[in-house]
């Protein structure tokens, strides 16, 4: 066990492998200890940490520091403790997939690329529009059309028809992309392409540019919504939650179930009111570093962005993939391990995350 | 669950085994060579000794040797580390007194699983 203090309280990590280093950083209901194979799959490549954020695992337990931006500028102060000196790749979960995108709004510099894991994105509550009603699965295996958001158009942008139409004239009418649900295989979700065909990509690659404002869905001013987590995690046991949402017989299932004792329901609602005023989905519209997110078709804790919602996050957004992942829960380092460390690893090491494919050896691990 | 000695001079896998051991539930104590291995083992009293084969200074086979000419440590079961396809190494490692020898490279997994084996088999744990 390594720990350091920070601000006077105890931070237990832990550390393996040599190379670039990765960070990577659980959720709300554990600690650093479901990332043990990752860690083990990443070592002889990378110098990979996992650390106990306030009030998880093994750190100092004060309620004073359970909010997310205390658990941001623990990262913070984790990597310039500990002399972190290049650039990271951030890998977080839930929770952690929230202070991962946070800190790489607020240290981009720092931030060589991320990948988050049931990251608590939402719709916009009363400004957008209902997602698209899910296809059955024999529509789901015909490409499926989607129309680019253009100003008026209730489909996506909803309340805002009276901006003017001279910016949404700028985006094209439509475009064609894969369907976006699959039921039998991992979807990798991309930006809505301009005129791109089914496969591949144009070539010379269109200008790309961020829609305006008409053209995307409106948000609401960030008091006005809804905060979602609190109705999750506010007033309910760490243990149970934990026991609701990972299956019994996942490899080290007691341990995992002792962790998650250490952490209080208190630290959970003290978490969960933190996010008030938060617009998660605006933060990753803002990021500007390589993003991969990833989410389980079956997580009933944190379920997958709608996907009018993945569509607002990716439009126009280079180095960027969203992937879905059928029949996956909230845990898929621990449900999936070998494919999913595979899923690191590739993110890790593609050049550029547009580029970012599903191998077919990838593929056939998690039909 | 046991106390472990770990010989191999490859920091990246002594580091690999001592974490996949240390979060399987043993406790794991550390040797870069052969010659620290013969030097931590009576102190330590581990359950068991895992050890590279080829290593600096001393060998695992002359450290093993060493460990079974000792009172306070030839009761200590020795499981040798190798590269596969190096039959003759194995069997050099049983004659100097080596109760199992594991295959290199190893998944962490494979190894929880082969070291509950041998434990179990040693009524150890």
């Amino acid at each position: 066990m390594s720990a350091i203090t920070i601000e006077n309280d105890l931070v237990h990590y832990e550390v393996l492998g040599r190379g670039r280093p990765v960070i990577l950083v659980h959720g709300w209901l554990s600690s650093w200890r479901y990332w043990i194979t990752t860690m083990q799959q990443l070592s002889m490549k990378y110098r990979t940490y996992a650390l106990d954020l306030w009030g998880y695992g093994d750190s100092s337990k004060d309620t004073q520091r359970l909010g997310l931006d205390a658990q941001v500028k623990l990262v913070d102060d984790f990597i310039e403790k500990l002399g972190i000196g290049k650039k990271v790749a951030m890998v977080g979960h839930a929770l952690g997939a929230a202070v991962a995108i946070r800190y790489a709004l607020q240290k981009p510099e720092r931030v060589a690329r991320l990948m988050t894991i049931s990251a608590p994105l939402f719709e916009h509550q009363g400004g957008s529009a209902p997602a698209p009603a899910r296809p059955t699965p024999a529509e789901a295996a015909a490409p499926t059309i989607l129309k680019r958001p253009e100003a008026g158009d209730a489909s996506t942008a909803p309340g805002d028809s009276a901006k003017p139409a001279q910016d949404a004239a700028e985006a094209p009418e439509t475009t064609v992309t894969r369907s976006l649900w699959s039921h039998d295989s991992p979807t990798i979700l991309r930006r809505p392409p301009l005129d791109i065909p089914l496969t591949g990509r144009p070539s010379p690659a269109p200008e790309v540019r961020l829609p305006s404002a008409a053209a995307l869905p409106s948000v609401p001013a960030p008091d006005a919504r809804p905060n979602p987590l609190l109705e999750r995690l506010t007033n309910v046991e760490p243990r149970q939650l934990l026991e609701k949402h990972l299956p019994k017989d996942t490899p080290d299932f007691d341990k995992l179930m002792t962790e998650v004792s250490k952490t209080s329901a208190r630290a959970l609602s003290v978490s969960a009111a933190s996010f008030d005023g938060v617009d998660l989905a605006e933060d990753v519209r803002r990021l500007i570093s390589p993003t991969l997110l990833v989410h389980g078709e079956k997580d009933a804790f944190m379920p997958p962005p709608s996907e009018n919602l993945i569509n607002y996050l990716s439009y126009g957004k280079d180095n960027f993939r969203c992937v879905v992942w059928p029949e996956v829960n909230h845990f898929p380092m621990l449900s999936e391990p070998a494919a999913f460390q595979r899923l690191v690893m590739d993110f890790l090491e593609i050049a550029d995350v547009d580029e970012l494919e599903l191998k077919e050896r990838w593929v056939r691990k998690v039909r | 669950m046991a106390k472990i000695l770990i010989a191999e001079d490859e920091r990246d896998i002594r580091d690999l085994i001592e974490f996949t051991l240390k979060y399987a539930g043993h406790e794991v104590y550390k040797a870069g060579n052969g010659a620290e291995a013969v030097e931590l083992a009576p102190g330590v009293q581990p359950d068991l000794i895992m050890m590279d084969v080829r290593m600096p200074k001393m060998t695992g086979y002359e450290a093993c040797r060493r460990l079974k000419e000792m009172d306070e440590t030839r009761h200590i079961p020795v499981v040798f580390l190798s590269a596969k396809g190096q039959d003759v190494e194995m069997q050099t490692g049983m004659e100097a007194g080596a109760v199992e020898y594991i295959l290199k490279p190893f998944a962490p997994d494979e190894l929880t699983r082969r070291v509950a084996e041998i434990l179990r088999q040693l009524g150890i744990g």
